[in-house]
């Protein structure tokens, strides 16, 4: 299910929550108002009613041939229409009125000796229709007073109403605007710091909130939690770069004894010479971890000192290719450098930059039997390298993990080797990342992984 | 899902509150005969001595479109005099009957001065107004009177005197008559 944005539902709960306050208030003004006005409007009418009927019986009574003159006056003053009804016959001089007002519920109630009141609409219109028998005269007075003031007197209150509904929700989305902006500003700098913490800058900090309680001590807490982060951390670093210094020492003396060995392992048994060779072997493994681990406290540290230069880019990959195919003994990968790259400068750390193919070297020598293609051009401004090997690739859903340290992928699982350490691919990705470039793993064609990585072009001198 | 009920709760109020602008009533209110006053519903009129009004029918000509002399029904309050029937007759036809095309031959301005009933005979007399009509105006005016009157109990004819003046009648053959009976008039009456 989609999820609206946490300010999107603020304003829309402020404006939505304005427009049903006003439009109940509204309605309960208007229900009020109506009832007010109508009943007040009633009670007059009915007032007339009784009058009215009380001239035409004494009309009818003393001066019947004035009845006309009687009625027309009434009409007159009042507004009304005046039906008189004698015998079933309609007399004096009203015989048409509006439709549908004088139903046969009325007249039967009426013809009944009961009064009777009704409000009705006609064509649209309403009316207030006041019935009643005058037994005396044998009549039955019906006056019917039409009630377009009252509809217009609501008619505008209901315009005012709709208005001030329209203008309150308006103020009510703008409210809710303003609310959920300044309540979600502090939520957002803090998943902006912690972006900023995920991808690795622990100095990532909120800036201190005013708002209020809860989100001053939102931030508070935050960096506090990242501080104690960041402490515990650097301790961890401190502690393995204190534990690999303390260990190379010692390494280095074995080393030393085992080379020592090497060069006398011909008086050795075969048993003997066979177990020097697994020390060795360990030996070299267990050196490049402590190197690779230094290395890696140095960059944690911030005390990795890159020495910068400017140099060819196709010549230093020719070179760091060519001693990495020597030192694994392995056949040289097929070379495509684009047009034009000869002078092309890279700025790097040299070493590092040898370090780094190195580690792709050995990496694709332990899970996908070496390299065999490696291609240069220029895109841009960037230097781009990509390094094949005829493995069997690197699956989608590994691709980013196989940079973090000490992750070892499905390939050293399938192999059951134990040879890697878990920590070149992180260590390229942190030299190349020191040096302003990048690396990405894709599918080759040939259907290996492919190692792309991209380095700025060195600036030109001013 | 939700806000579309919120909305549809407020559109439903917006409607509901503004869809009859004056409250209607789908059935009649009885109003109790207590608070109603002046005695209306009493059967006789308060403060008189039991008096009631009664209506009956009368016929009271006029003329249709035709030119013809036509009775239409009136009710009137009962008793009633020869000169209120006359007094009926020169109101005119009511505003409805003069949409259908009925007239008079009496003027408004003729007046009936007096009217009385002996024997059968009435004797009416008219306003001055009446010789202002042509011959065959009067003719024609006479026998509406002659005609109503009949109907009121006149049927041994009228004798017309104008301002307290005898006035003789002149019949279409020229004779002159001083009691115009329905039989001389009734050439005129619609058959």
């Amino acid at each position: 299910m989609q999820r609206r944005s946490l300010r999107l539902r603020l304003i829309l709960s402020f404006g939505f929550g304005a427009l049903v306050l006003t439009t109940v208030l509204s309605s309960t003004i208007y229900v009020g108002v109506r009832h007010v006005l109508q009943t007040e409007q009633n009670a007059t009418d009915l007032r007339q009613a009784f009058d009215t009927a009380s001239i035409i019986r004494s009309t009818l009574s003393t001066a019947p041939l004035t009845l006309n003159q009687q009625v027309s006056a009434i009409e007159k003053d009042s507004g009304s229409i005046v039906v008189l009804i004698t015998n079933g016959q309609t007399i004096g001089p009203t015989t048409t009125y509006p439709p549908y007002l004088l139903t046969p519920d009325v007249m039967t109630t009426v013809s009944g000796i009961a009064a009777v009141t009704q409000t009705k609409l006609s064509e649209g219109a309403p009316w207030y229709v006041v019935g009643i028998p005058v037994p005396a005269v044998a009549t039955q007075v019906y006056e019917l007073f039409p009630l377009t003031q009252v509809a217009n007197s609501l008619h505008s209150l209901v315009v005012l109403l709709i208005v001030a509904s329209l203008l309150a929700s308006i103020m009510g989305f703008a409210g809710g605007a303003f609310v959920s902006f300044r309540t979600v500003r502090p939520l957002r700098q803090v998943a902006e710091a912690a972006g900023r913490i995920l991808e690795g800058d622990l100095s990532a900090r909120v800036p201190e909130f005013g708002t209020g309680l809860e989100v001053s001590r939102l931030g508070s807490t935050f960096n506090a939690m990242v501080q104690q982060l960041a402490d515990r951390l650097e301790r961890d670093a401190r502690f393995a770069s204190d534990v690999t210094h303390e260990l190379r020492s010692p390494l280095t003396g074995l080393a030393m004894a085992a080379s020592m060995l090497e060069r006398e392992k011909e008086s050795l048994s075969p048993a003997g010479q066979e177990s020097l060779g697994i020390v060795v072997a360990d030996l070299t493994i267990f050196r490049n971890l402590v190197e690779d681990l230094l290395e890696m406290a140095r960059i944690d540290a911030g005390a990795a000192d890159y020495a910068l230069e400017d140099v060819r880019a196709v010549k230093l990959v020719q070179r760091c290719v060519t001693a990495s195919t020597r030192r694994l003994d392995s056949r040289e990968p097929v070379l495509s450098i684009a047009e034009g790259l000869d002078d092309v400068l890279i700025t790097v750390d040299r070493r590092r930059f040898e370090r780094v193919i190195a580690n792709l070297f050995d990496n694709a020598t332990k899970y996908a039997d070496g390299i065999t293609h490696i291609a240069m051009k220029r895109d841009g401004d960037t230097f781009v390298l990509d390094i094949d090997d005829s493995g069997a690739g690197i699956a989608v859903d590994q691709r980013d993990a196989i940079f973090e340290r000490f992750y070892r992928g499905s390939a050293a699982h399938d192999r059951g080797s134990v040879q890697g350490t878990g920590i070149g691919l992180a260590l390229v990705r942190e030299h190349l990342s020191a040096i302003g470039g990048s690396i990405e793993a894709l599918e080759a064609p040939s259907g290996g992984a492919r190692f792309r990585l991209t380095l700025p072009l060195a600036k030109e001198p001013a | 899902m939700k806000w579309t009920r919120v909305a549809i709760v407020a559109a439903a109020a917006v409607l509901l509150s503004g869809c009859t602008l004056v409250k209607t009533n789908p059935r009649p209110i009885s109003i109790a005969p207590a608070t109603v006053p002046f005695g209306l519903l009493d059967p006789t009129i308060p403060f008189t001595n039991q008096l009631t009004v009664t209506f009956a029918e009368r016929t009271i000509y006029f003329v249709n479109p035709q030119g013809q002399l036509v009775g239409l029904r009136r009710l009137l309050p009962t008793p009633h005099t020869l000169a209120e029937v006359l007094d009926v007759m020169t109101a005119g036809p009511t505003s409805a009957e003069a949409s259908n095309g009925i007239a008079t031959y009496v003027p408004t301005v003729v007046r009936i001065n007096q009217a009385t009933l002996h024997d059968g005979v009435g004797y009416v007399d008219v306003s001055s107004v009446f010789l202002s009509l042509s011959p065959v105006g009067r003719q024609r005016a006479a026998a509406q009177i002659v005609m109503t009157a009949d109907a009121a109990g006149a049927t041994k004819g009228v004798r017309l005197t104008v301002a307290q003046q005898p006035y003789s009648a002149t019949l279409p053959n020229g004779r002159t008559v001083a009691v115009l009976t329905p039989t001389d008039v009734s050439y005129l009456v619609q058959r």
